[in-house]
């Protein structure tokens, strides 16, 4: 170690060991770490795209299950044709979740939006029977942490998911 | 998912401009060159970031450009050719006081700049007094003096 007397170099070789072995353990995490976040543990990838519906099958919604706080996601709702109730389907949304989000846009526009206990109802006409409808919600997550979502038509067991929204 | 591919791409198309613009890309010598790296910087930010500004985006694009340099770090130790085609190599501009001129037309260096670097290295005021001159890979000049103390 001190061949170096003339110079005064305050080295701690055992200490740089140290350091070393840390920087390696560091190096792997972080390897864990992009490859979680290529899988999609962040958000955008296969461990974070998911599908749940209903049990009778009349209500589908693809979501991520990971998003990031302040980025934009889609949540698709599908609804089968079985659910139009007078040449209307009453989408009905947890308000405990809509609460945590920005609602961009909805595609179709809805006819009408209707509050209620604990659910806000979106109102679509459809005039082609027998046909299911497609409905994409553009959201921004607002709130971090995990958040459950209740999402159905009536009559019909809603559908039941949760989001992760990271910081 | 994407802020990994994204902080890849941006390293990608950077390294790429920036071997093939030459050494003295970021070698600052006029005042413009130290403006280059502001307004890089500015143009990229939109492409590594888009329009998610959570602190999760921030995180994963800077662990990415840093594991992406760290990891080519290897490849540059273990392969000399890596080295070269990704940050090239030295190229002597002045040797045993003799002025190249090819090298130094090639890279668009006149006597003044290696007089620059002589005076601000080594104190150097005079081409005669300059034994060697090499542009480092980094794009600054290195300047050995003439009569230095050979041998320890």
């Amino acid at each position: 170690m001190s061949d170096s007397s003339e110079v005064d170099i305050r080295d701690d070789v055992a200490f740089q060991r140290r350091e070393w072995r840390v920087e390696r353990a560091a190096w792997v995490l972080a390897a864990l770490l992009l490859a979680l976040a290529l899988a999609g543990l962040f958000g955008g990838g296969p461990l974070s795209w998911a599908g749940a519906g209903s049990p009778d099958g009349v209500v589908h919604v693809d979501y991520e299950r990971f998003v990031r706080g302040h980025s934009p996601t889609t949540l698709e709702v599908r609804v089968a044709p079985q659910a139009v109730r007078e040449g209307r389907i009453r989408l009905g949304v947890s308000q405990e979740f809509l609460e945590t989000v920005t609602v961009e846009s909805v595609t179709p526009q809805p006819s009408r939006v209707v509050g209620g206990t604990g659910t806000l109802v979106y109102e679509f006409d459809t005039d082609r029977a027998g046909e299911p409808l497609a409905v994409a919600f553009d959201l921004r997550a607002e709130r971090t942490w995990l958040h459950r979502a209740r999402i159905g038509v009536e009559g019909s067991e809603p559908v039941r998911f949760w989001q992760f929204v990271h910081p | 998912m994407d802020p990994v591919l994204r902080a890849l791409a941006v390293y990608v198309v950077l390294l790429v401009i920036f071997r093939l613009a030459g050494k003295r890309s970021m070698a600052r010598i006029t005042t413009f060159d130290l403006l280059l790296p502001l307004v890089v910087s500015e143009a990229t930010q939109q492409a590594l970031l888009g329009d998610d500004f959570s602190l999760t985006n921030a995180a994963l694009v800077i662990l990415t450009l840093v594991a992406v340099e760290r990891t080519a770090d290897f490849p540059r130790w273990r392969f000399g050719w890596f080295t070269r085609v990704t940050q090239s190599v030295p190229v002597v501009l002045v040797a045993r006081g003799e002025v190249l001129a090819e090298p130094m037309a090639k890279h668009h260096i006149d006597e003044s700049e290696i007089l620059a670097a002589a005076r601000a290295g080594q104190g150097i005021s005079s081409m005669a007094q300059i034994d060697y001159a090499i542009l480092e890979e980094s794009g600054t000049i290195s300047v050995l003096p003439r009569n230095r103390p050979r041998g320890q």
